[in-house]
C-alpha cells in the first residue's frame, strides 16, 4: 500500500513538471502582459525596466529553472498582474469556490433525488416521462447560456434574488463561509443553481435507475410481506441503498464542479479562483496559470489516491497496483 | 451506415421473435425508430446539419462577407425590413449588422465543423492508441492507459483552458484543444470493448486458425468495438460543441468576427438588459436544439445497440 | 451639503435592512459601488494602473490633485510657484494628520518620492513621473524641486503620485498596505478591509482637512462583465456603476430606478498604420500579390480617413457615448487645436483619392486590434472594416486579447512593431495634450524618450522640434499654441486616424448625483445626493 501510493505521488509530481513545463513554453510563444502592464505614458526605457524587474529577460530556460528552484521551497512565483505569491493569491480564493461546489452539490441531491426516486417508483407516468426528458435537456443546456437567463428572470425582472457577488461570511467552528448567514445563502442560491443543473441530471438518473433495479429486489418483496408502510419502505429502505452509489459519485464530481465554477463565477462575478484563472489567462499572467495547474493537479491526484484507497478498504476484491483493468 | 452490420455476437440472442427475416441492419432501423422522440431527435439533426451545409445557397446575406452587411443595419429587431429592402430580417440582426437568421447558419455551420472535425480525429486517434495498446499489451499498455486514466482525471473545461492559453484563439486551436481533450474516451471505449471482445470464442478459434495478432485485431476486433465508439462519439460530439460555446462565452474561444453560436450568445448577453434580447436567444435555441437533438439521438443509440439494456 | 432629515433616514433604514453590518448609527450613510476592473493592490506605488488610482485616492492624497476635468487644484500642497525655469516650490498644507494623528510633514514627502519608483515586483512602476527630478525639503511645510530642463508639466506629474507616511511606509511592502497595516494615509477616507477579487470597504475619515464627503461607509467590489454590473444596479445590489455598456444606456435613460452621468474622457480612439517599411506585411494587392507600402502615400492616408463614417459609429456603436474626434484630445483640453474639425464621411472623395495615388482598384488589408480593451473596440474594428471594404480597400479583421495584441503591435516582428493597420485608443494621463503628441507621433527614440507608443513610426522632423520646443515651454499660452501648432501638423500629414472621444458613464440609483471624471476614476467623493 505504502509503495503505491508514494508510486502515486512521484506519478503526480512528473505529471506537474510536464504540464508546468508546456505552459511555460507555451505562454512563452503567445506573450507577455508588460504593455498592458505599464502605464501607456513610459518610455521604452521604463518599459525595458519592467520586463527587468518581472525576470522576463532571461533566458526562457533559466526563467524555468528559477521557477523550479521556487517551487521545492512552495514558492510558485510572483503573479505579473498582482505583483504577490501566486500560490497564496489562489489559495484565498479557494474557500469561495469549494463552498459554491458544496452549495451545488447539496441542491443537486435535494433535487435531484425526489424526482429520480419519483421517476423510477412510477416510470410510466407523464409526470416521470417529463423528468427523464428534462434530465436529458439538463445534460445539453449549455452551462453559461442559463445562468443569464437566471439573472434575467430571477434578479432582473423578479428582483428576488440578488444578480451577482458573494454574501457576507460568518465563521463558525473555524471555518469562514457565507453558507452560515441567510444573507449569503440567498446570494449563493443562483450560481450553485446554475453550477448543479448538470449534477441534478446525473442524480436523477443515478436515483432513477437505483429506484428501477431495487424495487425488484428480495428485501423490498420481504419488507412489503411484512406489512411495512410503503412510505417506510421508500424513505428508509429504498432510499438507504440507493444513496451510497448516488453520494459516491457525487463526491467523485466534487472536483468536476470545482473546475466548472470557472465559467459559473465568471457569469455571477463570484470571487472564486475559476474567475482568477479567466482573467489570469486574458492577461497571460503565466505565474498564477502554473500555480493553478498545479494545485488542481494535486487535488484530482489526491481526490482519486483517497477513491482507490477506499475502495480497497471497502472492497477487498480490489487490490492496488499496477494494473487496474 | 454499415456499421451495425456485424453486431456484437451477444446481439444474435434475439430479444424478439418478430425480426426473424429482417438484417440486422433493419433491425437496428426499426429498433431506433421505436421511440418517436429519438426518431424526430434524429429527423430535426439531420435538417440542422442539412441547414448549415446548405447555408450559402440559402440565407439572404454571408454574414462574413463586410461588403454585404452594414453597421446602420445594427440591432434591428425581428421581422424589420433590411436596409436595401430586398429582405426581411426575420430574427432581426446583431450589433455588427449582420442578419441573424444567416449568422445563426453560418454560425451553427462552424459550431458543427468544430464538434465534428474534433470528434473524427479524436476517435481516430483515440482509436488507434487504444488498439495499439492492446495489441501490443505489456508494460506499453500500461503506460498508455494510466496517461488515460490520468487524463480522464482531469476536468474537460480545465484541460481545454489550458491549451487555450498557451495555443490562443482561433478554429484550428479550438480543434486540437478539443481533441486533446477529447481522445482518451476513445482510447479508453475502444481498449474496453477490445479486452471484452480478445476474450470471446471467436478471437480464441482465429488464433487457433494461425491468423496474425494484427488482423484479429484490426479485421475481427474493431469492427466490433464499433457500436459502444459510435455511441462515445455522439455524446462527445454534442459535448464539443457546447465546450466550443462555453470556451468562447468566457472570451477565450474563437474570435469574434466570423461567430460560431458560442459567440454570437456571448455578444448578445451585453444586449439583454436592454431588451434587445434576439441576439442572445436565438442562438442560444439554435445551440440548444443542436446539443439536445445530438444527445437525444445518443441516449437512444446507446439503448438499441447495447443489448444487455435491450426493452 | 443640506440634509433632508427624512430622506436620509429613510436610507439608513434602507441601508440597514441591506446593509452587511446591522448596527447603523443614527447618521451612517452607506455607498455601494461596483467597479468593471479589479484593483490589484492598496500600496498606492504598486502599480500605475486606474482602477488602483482610483482605489487608493480614498485613502491617499496626493500634493496636488486633478478636479473632475482634470485640471490642477491644490492637494497637500496648497499652492506652487517656479523659482526660475528648472525650480519649483510647492508650500504644503499646515495642520493635516494622517489616518493614525500623527502631523504630515516634507519628510513624508521626501520618503514618497524614495519609495514610489522602487515597489519589489511592480508591473508599472511610477518611475517616469519620479525621475529627473530632485526633492529637497526647505522647512517642514516647504518642498523645492528641481530639474535639468524646464518642465512645464511638474503639476501634472505631481497629480500621479500618492503620498505616504515615512513613519508607516519604512520597509512595508505591497502586503502591509493590502492587509491595511502600512494602508495610513491622509485621505478622506480610511481603509477598512481589503478583499483582493472581493470588496474594498472604506469608513469616512472624520478628520479630513478638506470637505468631507457625505457617505461614512463605503463598499466597492469588482463585477467584471458590463451586464452583471447593470443587473446590480438594476436590483439595487449596488448605488453606482462605472462604465455602463453603451448597449444599455438608451434603455437605462427611460428607465425610473437609476440616474446616468455621462461626461467626456482623455481618450481618443483612433488608427495607427504603418509609416516607414517599403512593403507592409499585412497589405497586398486584391489578388494576393506583393505590393509597395500604399499607406507612405498621405493620398491614401487622406482617402481611409475620408471612408470612416464617423456619425455610424457614434450613433449606431457608440450608442451616443462618444464624440466625433478631430485630433489627438477632445478640444476641451489644454493645448489641442481650436481649428480642427472632424474629416466629413466622403465614400466617392475617397475612391477619387485612392484613384490618384495609384489605386483604382483599391488593395487587400488586415485591420488588427485589441477585443474588450476599449468600449466597443471589435466591433468598431468590423465597422471600419466595412468601411473600407465599401471604398475598394477589402479588409479583414483580427482581433485579440489586449495582452496578445499590444505585445505584437510593440515589438512583435523582432523588436519591430508587427502590423500595419491597427486600431488603439490613447488616454491622455496628463490632461493635456502633449501627452499623445510625445508617446504617439514623435519620432521613436529609445535614448530621448519619445515616440515609445508610436506604432506606426511615423516621424517628422518639423513636427518632433514643435513637440519639443512645447515641452520645454514654461508659458502657458506659448505651449498651448505650440501644441495646437503641432497637433495641426500632425492631422495635415494624417499621421494617426482619429474617429472617436470616448464618453464614460456611471450609473447611480435615482436620488444620487455622480460628477463625472475625464479621467475615467470613480471616486465616492464625487456621489452626492
Amino acid at each position: 500500500m505504502t509503495a503505491f501510493i508514494i508510486r502515486r505521488l512521484m506519478q503526480s509530481v512528473g505529471v506537474a513538471l510536464a504540464m508546468s513545463l508546456i505552459v511555460f513554453i507555451g505562454m512563452h510563444i503567445v506573450g507577455d502582459p508588460i504593455y498592458i502592464l505599464v502605464d501607456p505614458q513610459s518610455d521604452q526605457a521604463e518599459i525595458d525596466a519592467t520586463i527587468r524587474r518581472l525576470g522576463l529577460d532571461r533566458p526562457l530556460w533559466e526563467q524555468y529553472l528559477l521557477f523550479l528552484k521556487g517551487a521545492v521551497t512552495g514558492n510558485l512565483g510572483n503573479s505579473f498582474v498582482h505583483g504577490t505569491s501566486a500560490l497564496p493569491l489562489i489559495l484565498e480564493r479557494m474557500p469561495a469556490t469549494l463552498e459554491l461546489a458544496f452549495a451545488s452539490l447539496i441542491l443537486a441531491i435535494v433535487i435531484g433525488i425526489p424526482l429520480g426516486l419519483y421517476a423510477g417508483l412510477y416510470p410510466e407516468t407523464v409526470a416521470s416521462r417529463a423528468i427523464m426528458a428534462g434530465s436529458i435537456l439538463g445534460f445539453s443546456l449549455p452551462t453559461f447560456w442559463v445562468g443569464i437567463m437566471m439573472i434575467m428572470v430571477f434578479a432582473v425582472m423578479l428582483g428576488w434574488l440578488p444578480s451577482t457577488g458573494r454574501g457576507p461570511t460568518a465563521t463558525y467552528l473555524g471555518m469562514t463561509s457565507s453558507l452560515f448567514t441567510v444573507e449569503g445563502w440567498r446570494y449563493v442560491l443562483l450560481p450553485a443553481l446554475n453550477l448543479a443543473l448538470l449534477k441534478v441530471s446525473l442524480v436523477i438518473r443515478l436515483t432513477k435507475s437505483g429506484t428501477s433495479e431495487a424495487i425488484h429486489q428480495d428485501y423490498i418483496k420481504f419488507a412489503r410481506a411484512k406489512g411495512l408502510s410503503r412510505s417506510r419502505i421508500v424513505g428508509v429502505h429504498l432510499l438507504k441503498n440507493i444513496l451510497i452509489p448516488v453520494v459516491t459519485v457525487l463526491g467523485l464530481e466534487f472536483g468536476n464542479q470545482i473546475a466548472f465554477a470557472v465559467v459559473t463565477e465568471t457569469i455571477f462575478a463570484w470571487p472564486g479562483m475559476g474567475r482568477l484563472l479567466i482573467s489570469s489567462i486574458q492577461s497571460l499572467d503565466r505565474p498564477v496559470i502554473v500555480a493553478y495547474l498545479i494545485i488542481t493537479v494535486l487535488m484530482f491526484i489526491v481526490i482519486n489516491l483517497v477513491v482507490d484507497i477506499l475502495y480497497s478498504l471497502l472492497d477487498p476484491r480490489v487490490r492496488l497496483g499496477e494494473k487496474s483493468a | 451506415m454499415s456499421v451495425a452490420e456485424p453486431t456484437d455476437p451477444l446481439g444474435r440472442v434475439e430479444p424478439k421473435a418478430r425480426a426473424a427475416a429482417e438484417t440486422p441492419f433493419q433491425r437496428f432501423v426499426s429498433d431506433y425508430f421505436d421511440n418517436w422522440i429519438a426518431a424526430a431527435a434524429l429527423i430535426l439533426l439531420g435538417a440542422l446539419i442539412a441547414l448549415a451545409l446548405a447555408a450559402p445557397w440559402l440565407v439572404p446575406q454571408n454574414p462574413y462577407d463586410l461588403a454585404q452587411i452594414d453597421i446602420l443595419d445594427s440591432r434591428l429587431p425581428p421581422g424589420t425590413p433590411s436596409s436595401t429592402g430586398a429582405f426581411t430580417h426575420w430574427l432581426g440582426t446583431d450589433g455588427a449588422g449582420r442578419d441573424l437568421v444567416s449568422a445563426i447558419f453560418y454560425g451553427l455551420r462552424i459550431s458543427l465543423f468544430v464538434g465534428v472535425s474534433s470528434g473524427i480525429i479524436a476517435m481516430a486517434l483515440g482509436a488507434a492508441v487504444g488498439l495499439a495498446a492492446t495489441y501490443a499489451g505489456g508494460r506499453i499498455e500500461t503506460l498508455v492507459m494510466r496517461i488515460v486514466d490520468l487524463q480522464l482525471s482531469f476536468p474537460a473545461i480545465l484541460v481545454a483552458l489550458m491549451l487555450i492559453a498557451v495555443l490562443g484563439k482561433g478554429v484550428d486551436k479550438i480543434v486540437i484543444a478539443l481533441v486533446t481533450v477529447q481522445w482518451a474516451y476513445y482510447a479508453r471505449t475502444v481498449r474496453g470493448s477490445a479486452l471484452v471482445e480478445g476474450r470471446k470464442d471467436y478471437v480464441a478459434a482465429a488464433r487457433c486458425l494461425g491468423l496474425s495478432n494484427a488482423r484479429i485485431v484490426f479485421r475481427h476486433i474493431l469492427p466490433n468495438c464499433l457500436p459502444p465508439l459510435i455511441v462515445v462519439a455522439t455524446v462527445q460530439t454534442a459535448h464539443a460543441i457546447s465546450l466550443e460555446a462555453t470556451l468562447s462565452f468566457l472570451g477565450v474561444g474563437l474570435p469574434q468576427t466570423e461567430p460560431s453560436l458560442g459567440v454570437l450568445i456571448s455578444n448578445g448577453f451585453e444586449y439583454m438588459l436592454s431588451g434587445k434580447y434576439w441576439i442572445s436567444f436565438f442562438p442560444g435555441i439554435a445551440l440548444l436544439l443542436t446539443i439536445v437533438s445530438i444527445n437525444l439521438v445518443g441516449d437512444h443509440l446507446r439503448d438499441v445497440l447495447n443489448p444487455r439494456l435491450s426493452r | 451639503m443640506t440634509m433632508h432629515v427624512g430622506r436620509w433616514v429613510g436610507a439608513a433604514v434602507l441601508a440597514a435592512g441591506l446593509a452587511l453590518s446591522a448596527v447603523a448609527s443614527a447618521d451612517a450613510k452607506e455607498l455601494r459601488i461596483a467597479l468593471s476592473a479589479e484593483p490589484s493592490a492598496m500600496d498606492p506605488h504598486f502599480h500605475n494602473l486606474t482602477p488602483n488610482n482610483a482605489l487608493n485616492r480614498h485613502v491617499f492624497d496626493r500634493l496636488i490633485h486633478f478636479d473632475a476635468k482634470q485640471n490642477t487644484v491644490p492637494g497637500l500642497a496648497e499652492s506652487w510657484r517656479t523659482v526660475d525655469d528648472k525650480t519649483w516650490e510647492l508650500k504644503l498644507r499646515k495642520g493635516v494628520v494622517w489616518h493614525d494623528g500623527s502631523p504630515f510633514t516634507a519628510d513624508d514627502v521626501l520618503f514618497t518620492m524614495e519609495r514610489a519608483p522602487n515597489v519589489e515586483n511592480s508591473p508599472g512602476s511610477f518611475n517616469i513621473y519620479v525621475k529627473g527630478k530632485t526633492f529637497t525639503k526647505v522647512d517642514d511645510h516647504t518642498v523645492r524641486v528641481t530639474t535639468a530642463e524646464p518642465y512645464p508639466l511638474m503639476p501634472n506629474d505631481l497629480t500621479t503620485i500618492a503620498i505616504i507616511s515615512r513613519k508607516h511606509g519604512s520597509n512595508a511592502k505591497t502586503e502591509d498596505y493590502n492587509s491595511g497595516k502600512a494602508a495610513i494615509g491622509t485621505g478622506p477616507y480610511k481603509l477598512v478591509e481589503f478583499v483582493k477579487g472581493d470588496r474594498y470597504v472604506l469608513e469616512r475619515n472624520e478628520a479630513y482637512w478638506g470637505p468631507k464627503p457625505v457617505w461614512t461607509k463605503v463598499t466597492i467590489r469588482p463585477i467584471k462583465a458590463g451586464p452583471a454590473r447593470v443587473a446590480a444596479l438594476l436590483a439595487g445590489d449596488v448605488d453606482l456603476i462605472e462604465e455602463v455598456p453603451t448597449t444599455d444606456i438608451a434603455k437605462l435613460k427611460t428607465d425610473g430606478r437609476v440616474a446616468l452621468a455621462q461626461g467626456l474622457s482623455n481618450r481618443v480612439i483612433y488608427f495607427h498604420m504603418d509609416h516607414w517599411r517599403d512593403e507592409t506585411p499585412f497589405i497586398t494587392a486584391k489578388d494576393g500579390s506583393k505590393i509597395k507600402n500604399p499607406l507612405k502615400d498621405k493620398r491614401v492616408r487622406q482617402a481611409l480617413s475620408m471612408a470612416i463614417n464617423r456619425d455610424a459609429i457614434v450613433d449606431r456603436l457608440m450608442e451616443g457615448a462618444a464624440v466625433k474626434a478631430s485630433q489627438f484630445l477632445a478640444d476641451e483640453f489644454f493645448g489641442t487645436s481650436k481649428t480642427l474639425k472632424p474629416v466629413p464621411h466622403d465614400a466617392a472623395g475617397a475612391k477619387k483619392l485612392l484613384a490618384d495615388a495609384g489605386f483604382p482598384n483599391g488593395f487587400k488589408m488586415t485591420l488588427h486590434g485589441p477585443n474588450g480593451r476599449y468600449t466597443n473596440d471589435a466591433r468598431i474594428a468590423e465597422a471600419v472594416a466595412q468601411m473600407f471594404t465599401r471604398i475598394g480597400v477589402e479588409t479583414a479583421v483580427e482581433t485579440m486579447p489586449g495582452a496578445v495584441f499590444f505585445r505584437r503591435a510593440s515589438t512583435g516582428a523582432n523588436g519591430e512593431p508587427e502590423f500595419s493597420f491597427i486600431l488603439v485608443g490613447w488616454g491622455a494621463g496628463t490632461g493635456e495634450v502633449s501627452s499623445p503628441l510625445k508617446s504617439l507621433v514623435a519620432t521613436y527614440d529609445k535614448a530621448k524618450g519619445t515616440g515609445a507608443a508610436n506604432r506606426g513610426r511615423y516621424s517628422n522632423a518639423e513636427l518632433d522640434k514643435l513637440i519639443a520646443d512645447g515641452l520645454a515651454t514654461i508659458d502657458d499660452a506659448k505651449r498651448q499654441a505650440l501644441f495646437a501648432k503641432a497637433s495641426e501638423a500632425a492631422m495635415e500629414d494624417v499621421a494617426i486616424i482619429p474617429t472617436h472621444y470616448q464618453f464614460n458613464t456611471w450609473g447611480t440609483r435615482k436620488g444620487l448625483k455622480y460628477e463625472p471624471r475625464t479621467d475615467e476614476n470613480t471616486l465616492a467623493m464625487s456621489v452626492s445626493e
